[in-house]
């Protein structure tokens, strides 16, 4: 039934309805964003990814083949963006590009300005950026969006069983370090 | 710890359906293991839960598409520009490479021949007073040059200046290296790099074992 409404939108793009792309970023901006905060740790980067998926989206709707969920493409599309991002952001700390001024910004700039909010967010980040990032994309992607380990499979790649391992993994990072936090 | 990690394999799907069916009457009849199951379930919700309220109050959203849209508009007017970016200034330099030598010393050569003309029909002009008169004067400006710069190397050598030179000289050092940085950083030059492009790099420093 959601893949009937998103494959409508799709062919409503495709016939020349742009506001038809306004009623597709409207339903998943919000998961995109936070698949990218999640896998990145601070606003800026994810604000970076979420725009850059938006315009592949855009560029790349017309070519979109209706064999797999539209969801499921744009969550391919979200997670190899945000890997590169992670990956971008090693090669700056490499090569000096990259300071603690930086991060102070990227701190300081935020999804919300009230400062309990800020603060639980900050923790959250936190907590997931001590996952490797392969545990934290599987944590991310069967937690926080409820993918089946099908889905997450056909979005990253790895076998099942792996994933099934790393959400484990991921579940008992997470669990500890938060009730270490409520202690 | 054992009910912990059973709650969590659970959780994984990494039970086996034998385990998993035992697992769930244990979760019936337990209140101990049922009390703890619900305590992880709500720890590991709290973020989700975050997560939602954030996103219902956040004015972000609202304003993500506008700024989405006007990145594609900006795009789209300079489409073609990153391509010819470097073509158009390397063209500049190339031209004035080629056309400059030429018409550069051309110019030099005309006005030399022109002053030194000016100057031939002056001097034949002025008598022999006014030439020694002229000739006092140049000794005196380069006395007065002499007097000048035994001055400044007295000042250059006064360790004072000499300080506030040698601090001026490592700023503008400074300068050029934070320019450079700056430069760098402006450009984004990594921030740039096409995915394939920035996989490449990361994997060959993965593989140099110097990430």
């Amino acid at each position: 039934m959601v893949e009937d409404k998103d494959f409508e939108y799709v062919r409503q793009f495709i016939d020349g309805n742009e506001n038809a792309f306004n009623l597709l970023v409207q339903k998943y901006q919000q998961r995109i964003y936070w698949h990218a905060r999640r896998m990145l740790g601070n606003h800026m980067d994810a604000d970076e990814v979420t725009q850059e998926v938006l315009i592949v989206l855009y560029n790349k709707l017309k070519s979109f083949n209706f064999k797999s969920s539209l969801y499921t493409w744009i969550f391919k599309i979200t997670a190899n963006r945000s890997i590169n991002q992670i990956n971008k952001r090693k090669i700056k700390r490499f090569l000096f590009l990259e300071d603690t001024d930086y991060d102070t910004l990227m701190a300081n700039e935020d999804l919300v300005s009230e400062i309990d909010n800020k603060e639980k967010l900050q923790h959250l980040d936190k907590v997931l950026q001590e996952l490797p990032v392969k545990q934290r994309e599987v944590f991310s992607l069967r937690h926080f969006d409820e993918l089946s380990y099908e889905e997450i499979s056909e979005i990253t790649g790895k076998t099942v069983g792996g994933l099934k391992a790393n959400y484990f993994h991921a579940l008992k990072k997470v669990t500890e370090l938060m009730s270490k936090d409520e202690n | 710890m054992k009910t912990n990690e059973d709650i969590l394999r659970y959780l994984s799907g990494l039970m086996s359906e034998v385990e998993k069916e035992k697992f769930e009457l244990e979760l019936n009849h337990s209140e101990v293991l049922k009390k703890e199951f619900e305590k992880q379930i709500s720890l590991l919700n709290k973020a989700k839960v975050l997560e939602e309220d954030l996103s219902a109050n956040s004015p972000y959203f609202n304003n993500l598409l506008p700024k989405v849209r006007q990145r594609m508009e900006k795009k789209k007017r300079f489409g073609l520009y990153p391509r010819f970016a470097f073509a158009l200034p390397i063209a500049a330099v190339i031209a004035y490479f080629i056309i400059n030598p030429f018409s550069h010393n051309s110019s030099i050569q005309n006005t030399e021949i022109q002053q030194s003309q000016e100057l031939r029909q002056t001097v034949a002009q002025i008598n022999d007073e006014t030439k020694a008169d002229i000739l006092k004067d140049i000794m005196d400006t380069e006395n007065s040059a002499e007097n000048r710069n035994a001055l400044s190397s007295a000042a250059v050598s006064d360790s004072e200046n000499s300080e506030i030179l040698d601090n001026k000289v490592a700023d503008a050092l400074f300068d050029s290296e934070e320019a450079k940085v700056s430069y760098l950083e402006n450009e984004d030059l990594v921030g740039s790099l096409s995915g394939e492009e920035t996989e490449n790099i990361y994997s060959t420093l993965l593989h140099k074992k110097i990430l």
